[in-house]
């Protein structure tokens, strides 16, 4: 009986890998190659008319009638896991690094490290993070956007500071010096925690917890260690005194989002945020006159950076064109054109001018302290429950070292 | 009575075959397979592996289940009982009192939110209840400090429970205006004749003339209810904490962010029989009244 339902569902799961994937000759002689990338500009149609505009050259000289998709982010992991089921995946897509350790363990995710020559490799300034569970699954395309702490320095001279803290307790130092001054309707410390996306944890959990010298899985990325050492422990009763022990972060920032917290730090109401860099361009726009650390120090210096990658679909049947496709994608003239008309980033290769905000150049060209997030397995669930845990922690009903248990305890009973 | 002929039958069955085809193939068979994949390891890339009972345990074990279970049971019982009661109240008022342009005006007004996406719903509301948000200001106005609508974990649940009646009322509604245009009129005129307020009519003649049609509302808010998941996706993503998990959200984030479709089935196969469960319960005791 158990064989006969296991052939049954077998047969009918399998149905679906009837039909043809990845690129294929077409009617026209050409051959079909698809291409999903995400809407990092304003709207979906700019993306897609920049990609059909730039890529257009590449396909006429390679005879390849490209289809072009821009996939909502509402719905990326669901068209992904879909499309590749039905063997209607895309022949070169765009992932972000929690997205891709169950399609390298799935054996969806080609290594890409053989079609690329030591001196392509040696232009790209973030190769090395492509590189996970023991292969070249990734081509970072979008590196950066940090996690950095935000500083409004006409508050801070307000409270009699002028120097930027280097360290946590300096920056208690600043905190308290910004209540002490009891400046009206400045709040001292946000961070978003009212937010629906785990990826607060960018902000609110990784860059401290990284500081304190943690880290969220072993090397292989088999076991998480959120308990090993003191390091969560560190940053949880860190972030957790900044709210009970000294007052600075409020009430408001517990039903506040990201987006709200980079609207209040644009409007003059926030002394220190931690948040993503975008936040510049608004508060320049914004006329707030504004500073920011990329990582105080406590057992070491770390930032996130986002690592959303190129990677190339293991069914695809012509894998050299699908890389020359990547290459073509990433060269320094294309990027540069990316970066000026869909979303400003730093570069990705070395033959590529920088074109993000000059403030944070030097930042980015500090590769030792850019962290980014881990490929594991039941990494987005565990992260879910650390966020949620937190939340809790933050509204009082859990201790630090609960936080940790519970996480610890629910990433076990996935295993 | 004339027998029906083996043609007749023929013909009889041709007719019902299309939906029959289609009920088959988009509820029949997923159910069956939703069993199937129930007691099976599956990723939708390789083949399912057959695993026993373990994802029927893990049920017992996973804090998610229990906090969803919670949250979608207090979600369905708040939502369905106003959201019927408020539509219910609109409805016959517009009908007594406002059979106008105006009435008509209010009835689309208040169907803008049934046909506007929940994704839309989220992020408006999510401004509306922000910190500084326009309930906020208008509660400041009064000397209340803001409310953190979304934030708290006793008010979160609440909140989404307040957005979704909101949302469900203007169609309810429309069913119930239509229930009430189809009760005789001479009843409302015998009741005037007997000397019966509007209250009395309300009560004594549109409540139990519409029972069939509040039937269908409790049935279909219940499904809706237990189906809650973009809004809360939305709006606070299931937290703070496990505040708003519900069951769909904890079907979504198993099968699409971990990748665990049999252990998703397993979570579906617990709401359907949920689901099962109070219809069959609603069944027998509306079909009582009715």
């Amino acid at each position: 009986m158990k064989k006969l339902i296991t052939f049954f569902l077998i047969a009918l799961c399998s149905l679906s890998f009837i039909t043809a994937s990845g690129s294929a000759e077409s009617g026209s002689g050409k051959t079909e190659m698809l291409l999903w990338m995400p809407p990092n500009g304003t709207s979906e149609s700019l993306d897609l008319e920049f990609w059909k505009t730039n890529l257009a050259p590449w396909a006429e000289e390679n005879n390849v009638d490209l289809q072009i998709e821009i996939i909502p982010w509402s719905e990326y992991t669901t068209k992904y896991l879909t499309g590749f089921a039905s063997g209607e995946g895309p022949d070169v897509g765009y992932m972000y690094i929690e997205m891709v350790n169950d399609y390298i363990d799935m054996g969806l995710l080609e290594d890409l490290d053989k079609y690329f020559t030591e001196d392509e490799k040696a232009n790209y300034l973030y190769y090395d993070k492509g590189y996970v569970k023991g292969g070249q699954y990734m081509l970072p395309f979008i590196v950066g956007n940090a996690r950095l702490f935000f500083f409004n320095m006409d508050i801070l001279a307000e409270a009699g500071v002028n120097e930027l803290p280097e360290t946590w307790d300096e920056l208690v130092e600043v905190l308290q010096a910004v209540k002490d001054a009891n400046l009206d309707d400045v709040i001292p410390f946000c961070i978003a925690w009212g937010d629906s996306s785990i990826g607060t944890l960018n902000a609110n959990f990784y860059p401290f917890f990284w500081q304190a010298g943690g880290e969220l899985y072993n090397e292989d990325g088999s076991e998480m260690t959120l308990s090993d050492g003191d390091a969560a422990l560190r940053a949880l009763t860190f972030v957790n005194d900044l709210r009970f022990k000294y007052g600075f972060i409020t009430d408001e920032c517990m039903s506040m989002r990201n987006s709200g917290v980079k609207e209040q730090f644009a409007a003059g109401r926030v002394a220190v945020c931690v948040t993503d860099a975008t936040v510049a361009r608004m508060a320049d726009e914004a006329g707030i006159n504004w500073d920011f650390v990329g990582s105080l120090k406590d057992k070491e210096e770390a930032v996130w950076i986002a690592n959303d990658s190129l990677i190339m679909n293991a069914q695809c049947e012509n894998k050299e064109l699908a890389a020359s496709l990547m290459k073509y994608m990433t060269t320094g003239d294309m990027m540069a054109k990316y970066h000026a008309q869909i979303a400003s980033y730093p570069p990705i290769t070395k033959d590529e001018p920088y074109s993000d905000n000059p403030r944070f150049q030097e930042l980015y060209a500090n590769t030792g302290i850019l962290h980014t997030l881990y490929a594991a397995p039941g990494a987005a669930a565990v992260a879910d429950n650390l966020y949620k845990n937190m939340q809790l922690m933050m509204l009082g009903d859990l201790t630090p070292q609960q936080v940790i248990d519970n996480t610890q305890a629910y990433a076990d009973s996935l295993n | 009575m004339p027998k029906p002929k083996y043609k007749d039958a023929g013909f009889a069955f041709a007719y019902i075959l299309p939906s029959f085809l289609l009920i088959l193939v988009f509820s029949i068979i997923p159910i069956i397979m939703d069993v199937g994949l129930s007691f099976t390891s599956y990723n939708m890339i390789t083949s399912p592996e057959w695993t026993g009972l373990d994802n029927y345990k893990r049920l017992f074990t996973d804090p998610y289940i229990g906090a969803s279970i919670k949250n979608t049971v207090i979600f369905t019982f708040v939502t369905v009982p106003v959201q019927t009661l408020l539509a219910l109240v609109f409805a016959a008022v517009i009908a007594d009192k406002f059979r106008s342009h105006f009435g008509e005006a209010v009835k689309s007004a208040m169907f803008i939110p049934v046909i506007a996406s929940m994704v839309l719903i989220g992020n408006l509301w999510t401004i509306i209840l922000e910190p500084h948000g326009i309930v906020n200001n208008f509660l400041g106005l009064f000397g209340i400090s803001p409310v953190n609508w979304l934030g708290s974990k006793h008010l979160s649940l609440f909140s989404v429970c307040i957005i979704s009646i909101w949302k469900n009322v203007g169609y309810f509604l429309v069913i119930f205006y239509a229930g009430i245009m189809d009760i005789p009129a001479e009843l409302y005129d015998a009741a005037d004749v007997d000397g019966a307020g509007t209250m009395q009519k309300f009560l004594h003649i549109t409540v139990p003339a519409l029972s069939s049609v509040t039937y269908l509302v409790v049935t279909l808010g219940t499904i809706w209810s237990f189906q809650v998941f973009d809004l809360v996706y939305t709006l606070t993503g299931g937290g703070p904490g496990l505040s708003t998990q519900t069951l769909v959200l904890t079907i979504y984030n198993t099968a699409f962010r971990s990748y665990e479709m049999g252990y998703a089935s397993t979570i579906a196969l617990l709401m359907f029989v949920f689901v099962l469960v109070i219809s069959i319960l609603q069944k027998k005791f509306l079909a009582k009244e009715d």
